[in-house]
């Protein structure tokens, strides 16, 4: 039963993953940028952009 | 609650996290277990700390808006390679010990795994770097988006790849549901999850600022993957168990495979050899066996001949 809940675990991880790799595939052809993020906020703007990215 | 306000908190809880889990695996002595993971959760920990300093604390600590802002542009693109190139090292350390006791497979699975990372990074750069390079507009700030991006989700599904493997294969590796590199590879696993989801919603939603709630999502992902190795180093871990396979396992079948395919292969002269060629030691243990043989044959006939010699003069 155990083994079960993990393995179903491991599955929605995999299926949501591999979902949204989808959908970024099919909105990345249209935006002008691809989707980058990580664990903490990106400083996406360059230095020289006056609304560093919205920082106060 | 305000979304800034629960990014700080999950931010801070997130370096909590990790200086308790690197704290946990050194009283565990579990660093040369894994000693690349302990770099990545170090600069993990080092990039959040950089992150809330600048994001919330800026006015406290008086640094400058601009100043603050080029700090933090630098210090986490630098963590960001760092940290890309430690998962993927990450990667190949579970998938090493958790193929340990399968060496043929190990070693054939090594030489996918590096053609699959140098082909993912080229095509990466391909794309980032292709036609619109050139472009008028396409800043390198743009560049660095499109590699990391894409790296970012090839690691991604790389990731959730080896977790259906490790999570599928636990008998014929002998390991359980308990075992630190399970453990590992789920943490590794919710990371990748979080971001390519992530990295979806983020491409269907326009103008980011540095306090959006899709960084919320991310951290709090992080802070899961965490709290998940965090477990699995705290509880103890069961012994691996002994692999007992059926002959006809396909682990079995193709482990013994690729144990021949590495082996160094023999040479064989199929044409143009002459005995001159040889070298005069050579010859000489070459012919040793068949002038052993011949004189044994001349002992063997001279040995006949003195028996049949004596049956003969005996009957007369």
């Amino acid at each position: 039963m155990k083994n079960n809940i993990v393995r179903l675990f491991v599955l929605t991880l995999a299926v949501a993953g591999f979902g949204a790799t989808t959908v970024s595939a099919h909105t990345a052809s249209k935006a002008k940028i691809s989707a980058t993020t990580q664990d903490m906020p990106i400083p996406g703007c360059a230095p020289s952009d006056p609304s560093l990215c919205g920082l106060h | 609650m305000h979304t800034e306000l629960m990014l700080k908190y999950s931010e801070m809880a997130f370096i909590a996290l990790c200086l308790g889990t690197l704290i946990l695996m050194g009283r565990k002595r579990l660093f040369p277990e894994f000693p690349l993971l302990t770099c990545l959760l170090s600069i993990q920990a080092i990039d959040a700390v950089i992150s809330v300093a600048i994001l919330f604390f800026r006015k406290d600590l008086g640094i400058e808006i601009h100043r603050a802002y080029k700090i933090y542009f630098y210090s986490h693109w630098v963590a960001v390679a760092s940290e890309e190139i430690l998962q993927v090292l990450v990667i190949y350390s579970v998938f090493s010990l958790a193929m340990k006791p399968l060496q043929g497979l190990h070693q054939i699975g090594k030489i996918i795994f590096r053609w699959v990372a140098a082909v993912s990074v080229m095509i990466s750069i391909a794309i980032a770097v292709g036609p619109h390079f050139a472009a008028p507009g396409y800043e390198t700030t743009v560049a660095i988006f499109r590699v990391t991006g894409q790296i970012q989700q090839g690691i991604g599904v790389l990731t959730l790849c080896l977790l259906l493997f490790v999570c599928f294969s636990t008998k014929p590796l002998g390991l359980t549901y308990r075992s630190r590199i399970f453990g590992v590879t789920l943490g590794l696993g919710v990371v990748a999850t979080t971001t390519l989801v992530e990295a979806a919603w983020a491409s269907i939603s326009a103008g980011r600022s540095l306090y959006s709630p899709i960084y919320l999502f991310g951290v709090l992902g992080m802070v899961a993957a965490v709290s998940v190795w965090t477990t699995y180093f705290a509880l103890p871990e069961p012994e691996r168990k002994m692999i007992l396979l059926p002959t006809t396992s396909p682990f079995f079948f193709w482990n013994s495979i690729s144990e021949a395919l590495g082996d160094s292969p023999g040479h064989v002269a199929i044409a143009g050899f002459r005995p001159d060629m040889l070298a005069p030691a050579e010859m000489q243990m070459l012919s040793a066996p068949s002038t052993l043989r011949i004189e044994a044959a001349t002992d063997f006939d001279m040995s006949a001949i003195s028996a049949s010699t004596l049956h003969a003069a005996a009957s007369h």
